[in-house]
C-alpha cells in the first residue's frame, strides 16, 4: 500500500510514472536488512534512517536523471526507467547476490485472537503502520503549506508557478517524499517477507494497478482499492491457487481499464 | 548526403555476402550464437516497432507473444506430437487472437498512454501466472524440453547454420515489411497517430482499425521470433520467453535504437546485444550483474543524448528525411 500512495503521489505532482518505484522498495528493504545486520536494529526502529536515506538518494535520482525527463517525450520516459531499473536490478545482485534474505524477529511471527480470529502480529503492524503512513501523508497534503503547493502544482504546474511556487522544488521534494515511503514499506515487510534483487517489478505493477483502481491523485481511493486487491488475492489465493490469483488480479485490472481507460478517477 | 545508387548497391551486395558467408567462417562456437541472437534481437525489435514506434502504443507486453509462439510448438509437440510447423502456424493464429482481444477494448474505450502500456505490462504478468501455475501443460516454471530427433528432422544438416539463415531471412523480411510500412498510407496514418491521436481522427483516420492492424502485425511477427526461440533453443522457460524483462529487453532496444524509423530497432539491437555480450564474455562468470548495469547505464545516456535514439542521431547527421516523422514538433502532451 504504501508503494502505491508513494506512486500515485509522483504521478499526481509530475505526470511521471516511475515504473522504478519498486526497485526502491527493494533498495530500502536491503538497508534495513544490512542495519539489521551490522547493528541489530530492529528494522521497525530502522524505519527514520532508511527513510532518510531514501530520502537523500532520491534528490540526487530526480536531479539527475528525472528531471531532465520532464522535457522528453513518453518512450524516452520508459527508457530511462527501465534503465534505472536495470541499473538498481543488477547493482542489488552484484553488491548482495541473488540470495533471499530476511529478518526473523521473535514476537512479529506470535499471533493474537480477537474474536476467534488469529492475525499474525507482523501482518497486523504492516496494515496499521500503512494506513497511519498514508493517512498522516494525507495530512500533510490537505494541511500545510507545503501540500498546498503540491496539490497546486498537481493541478496544473503552469498556473502555480505563475502564483510564485517554485515547481522545481516541490516536485523534487514530492518524487523524495514518495522515496521515503517506501522506507516505510521496507521496514514494515522485511520481517513478513524476503528481500531479492528482483523483486521490485511485481510490487511496481500491483502498486499500478491500485492507483488505476483508486484513481490517480485520490489517497482514499488508493486504501481502498489496496483492500479490494488484497482480499481479491487473498481469496483466490487460498481457494484455487497462488499464481492464478495473480493472474485473476491482472485480469481485472486491464477489464477495469476498459470501462475507466484513465483510470477511475481519470481526467 | 545522398549516396549514388552504384555505391548503394555494392554496399549492399557486400553486405549480403559478408552476411552469407559468415557461418562458413571457422568462428567459435559461442560467438555465433551471439551474432544469431543478435538477429533474434534485432528481428524482434523490428517487429515490435510497427506498433510501438511508429504508432507510439509503448507496449511492455511482447514477451506474451513471444511466450505464445514458443509455448504453442513445445505444448502441442509434447500433447499432441504436432510437428513444429503447424505449431508454429497456431502459435501465430492464436498470438493474433490474443492481441486482437487485448487490442479492440483497449484502443475501442481510448486506453492510451501509460495506460495503454499498464494493460500490457498486466497482460504479460498474466501469462507469465498461466503458464507457471499449468504444470500439467506447460511443465510449469521448468519447461518443455523438444526432443533433438524433432529438430534434426525439421532443419535437416546443423543445426546452428540452418537456423542462422532462417532468423537472417526473417529479419531482412521483418526490415523490408517495417520499411514497406513506413512509406506507405498506412505507414502515414500510424505516424499521425503517433503525433496527435485525437487530430488524427478528426481528419477522419480510423485510429481504432489502423491501431489494431499494426498490433496483430506485430504480435504475428513477434509470435513467430517466439517459434524461432522454441526449435532453436529446444527448451522454453517461462523466465525465457514470458514475464517483463524481455518486454522490456525489446521495448528498451527498440527504443534506444530510434523507434520512428524503421531501421532504427535493428540498429538498436545491433549496437546493444554486442555490448552486452563482449561485456558478459570479458567478465566470465564474475560480476553477474555487471553487462546489464551497463546497459542501463547506457540507456540513460541514450534517453538523455538522443530523445529519438541512435537512428535519430544517424539520420540527422546524414540529413537523410528517411523518418516519416517530423521531429520538431514532438513535446509533451
Amino acid at each position: 500500500m504504501t508503494v502505491s500512495v508513494g506512486l500515485n503521489l509522483v504521478y499526481g505532482v509530475m505526470r511521471i510514472v516511475n515504473y522504478s518505484q519498486g526497485e526502491l522498495l527493494m533498495l530500502g528493504m536491503y538497508l534495513s536488512y544490512w542495519t539489521f545486520v551490522f547493528t541489530g536494529l530492529d528494522p521497525y526502529i530502522s524505519i527514520p534512517v532508511v527513510c532518510a536515506i531514501l530520502f537523500a538518494m532520491s534528490l540526487l535520482l530526480h536531479k539527475y536523471a528525472v528531471e531532465p525527463l520532464l522535457k522528453l517525450p513518453y518512450e524516452c520516459q520508459v527508457v530511462t526507467f527501465v534503465g534505472l531499473i536495470y541499473i538498481f536490478q543488477n547493482g542489488a545482485l552484484l553488491l548482495w547476490s541473488p540470495n533471499y534474505r530476511s529478518v526473523i524477529i521473535d514476537f512479529v511471527s506470535k499471533s493474537i485472537t480477537i474474536l476467534s480470529v488469529n492475525i499474525p502480529i507482523g501482518r497486523l503492524i504492516a496494515t496499521l503502520a500503512s494506513i497511519t503512513a498514508a493517512f498522516v501523508l494525507y495530512l500533510i497534503l490537505k494541511k500545510t503549506t507545503i501540500g498546498l503547493f503540491i496539490r497546486a502544482t498537481s493541478q496544473d504546474p503552469t498556473a502555480a508557478s505563475m502564483m510564485g511556487i517554485d515547481i522545481k522544488k516541490i516536485r523534487l521534494l514530492t518524487f523524495a517524499l514518495s522515496s521515503a515511503m517506501m522506507g516505510i514499506g521496507a521496514g514494515i515487510m522485511l520481517p513478513l517477507y524476503y528481500v531479492f534483487p528482483f523483486m521490485g517489478n511485481f510490487y511496481t505493477i500491483i502498486a499500478l494497478i491500485i492507483i488505476t483502481l483508486g484513481g490517480l491523485g485520490n489517497f482514499i481511493g488508493t486504501i481502498l482499492s489496496s483492500f479490494v486487491i488484497g482480499i481479491t488475492e487473498a481469496m483466490v489465493g487460498t481457494y484455487i491457487s497462488p499464481e492464478i490469483a495473480l493472474a485473476v488480479a491482472f485480469v481485472v485490472f486491464i477489464f477495469i481499464l476498459f470501462v475507466r481507460p484513465s483510470g477511475i478517477m481519470g481526467e | 548526403m545522398k549516396l549514388e545508387k552504384g555505391v548503394r548497391f555494392l554496399l549492399l551486395l557486400s553486405l549480403l555476402i559478408v552476411i552469407l558467408v559468415i557461418p562458413l567462417l571457422p568462428l567459435p562456437l559461442y560467438v555465433f550464437h551471439v551474432i544469431i541472437i543478435l538477429f533474434f534481437n534485432a528481428y524482434l525489435c523490428t517487429a515490435w516497432v510497427i506498433v510501438g514506434g511508429f504508432a507510439k502504443q509503448v507496449s511492455l507486453g511482447h514477451s506474451t507473444f513471444v511466450g505464445i509462439g514458443a509455448y504453442s510448438i513445445g505444448v502441442l509437440l509434447s500433447l499432441f506430437n504436432l510437428t513444429p510447423i503447424l505449431g508454429g502456424i497456431v502459435g501465430v493464429l492464436m498470438t493474433v487472437c490474443v492481441a486482437l482481444t487485448l487490442g479492440y477494448p483497449c484502443f475501442r474505450f481510448g486506453v492510451r498512454g501509460p495506460y495503454f502500456t499498464f494493460a500490457t505490462m498486466a497482460l504479460a504478468e498474466v501469462m507469465y501466472y498461466v503458464v507457471v501455475s499449468l504444470r500439467g501443460i506447460t511443465g510449469g516454471a521448468l519447461g518443455i524440453f523438444i526432443p533433438p530427433g524433432v529438430i534434426s528432422s525439421l532443419l535437416l544438416l546443423n543445426k546452428k547454420i540452418v537456423s542462422y539463415y532462417i532468423i537472417v531471412v526473417m529479419f531482412f523480411f521483418a526490415l523490408f515489411l517495417a520499411r514497406k510500412i513506413q512509406h506507405s498510407k498506412f505507414g502515414y496514418y500510424l505516424t499521425a497517430i503517433r503525433e496527435d491521436e485525437d487530430a488524427a481522427e478528426a481528419c477522419g483516420v480510423d485510429i481504432l482499425k489502423y491501431k489494431l492492424v499494426a498490433l496483430s502485425l506485430s504480435a504475428a511477427l513477434t509470435a513467430l521470433g517466439g517459434a524461432f526461440y522454441a526449435i532453436y533453443y529446444s527448451y522454453i522457460t517461462p523466465d525465457g520467453v514470458l514475464g517483463l524483462a524481455v518486454s522490456f529487453q525489446i521495448a528498451t532496444m527498440s527504443l534506444a535504437g530510434g523507434a520512428k524509423f524503421w531501421f532504427g530497432p535493428a540498429v538498436g539491437a545491433l549496437l546493444i546485444t554486442p555490448f552486452t555480450e563482449t561485456v558478459r564474455s570479458m567478465l566470465g562468470g564474475r560480476f553477474v550483474g555487471v553487462p546489464m548495469l551497463l546497459y542501463g547505464v547506457l540507456l540513460l545516456i541514450v534517453a538523455r543524448a538522443a530523445p529519438d535514439g541512435v537512428s535519430g542521431f544517424i539520420s540527422s547527421f546524414l540529413g537523410r528525411s528517411e523518418s516519416a516523422g517530423n521531429t520538431e514538433s514532438y513535446e509533451r502532451h
